[in-house]
């Protein structure tokens, strides 16, 4: 999610969402899970919708020139997220659980209701991905 | 790509997210929002069901008397 107001609606998408669906609701299953695999799947429908829209700067965070350190840091960080926002919708969301978040892979494989395996295939595969992205545009990880 | 490379990657990742900002705004006034403007829609099979009974009290009337007075 790039602006905070797209991280808002998605936000008020997901509620919209658990409020239409709590009859499905299983409390014994507890509400985070089932929440996060809601957020999750209205996450993954935004980003296929904008999966179009490809190579646009950050915030201008592309366009600052390299002098020094702290721009090159910030030029590298640049460049990751533009390469990371190359990578398939679904592996991306597989990236930003596991890697990002930091969450375990069975939490991961139940926000996207796919097993433990294919969490671990997914994120290797977009580590992968987003490693070759970075030598094509030059950066060495 | 090894282990080492993978785990250098994936600092790279997670240094490259823009920290989340704690004080979100909030977010209620837009959920209302959405509450009220949502039509309040009849499931298909409420309407199935008030079919069958119209059918049914048509072809016997004498049965809305004996509807009536269960209501």
């Amino acid at each position: 999610m790039r602006s905070p107001s797209e991280a808002e609606e998605l936000t008020v998408e997901s509620f919209w969402r658990m409020h239409q669906a709590h009859a499905r609701f299983d409390p014994a299953r507890g509400f985070e899970p089932w929440a996060r695999r809601i957020a999750t799947r209205v996450a993954l429908d935004w980003l296929r919708r904008q999966h179009a829209r490809r190579e646009e700067p950050i915030d201008g965070e592309i366009a600052a020139p390299a002098q020094g350190d702290p721009a090159e840091a910030a030029e590298i960080r640049a460049q990751t997220r533009l390469a990371f926002a190359n990578l398939p919708p679904k592996l991306r969301v597989a990236a930003v659980l596991a890697v990002v978040e930091e969450l375990p892979h069975k939490e991961v494989a139940e926000a996207l209701g796919i097993s433990v395996a294919a969490v671990k295939v997914r994120v290797f595969r977009a580590l992968r991905l987003l490693r070759k992205e970075l030598i094509r545009r030059g950066i060495t990880p | 790509m090894n282990s080492q490379e993978q785990e250098r990657i994936a600092q790279l990742l997670r240094q490259s997210q823009p920290p989340v900002d704690e004080a979100a705004p909030d977010l209620w006034p837009s959920m209302l929002q959405r509450m009220n403007a949502a039509p309040t829609a009849v499931p298909w099979f409420d309407w199935a069901l008030l079919a069958g009974l119209c059918g049914v009290l048509l072809g016997f009337p004498q049965w809305i008397p004996l509807l009536l007075t269960s209501l």
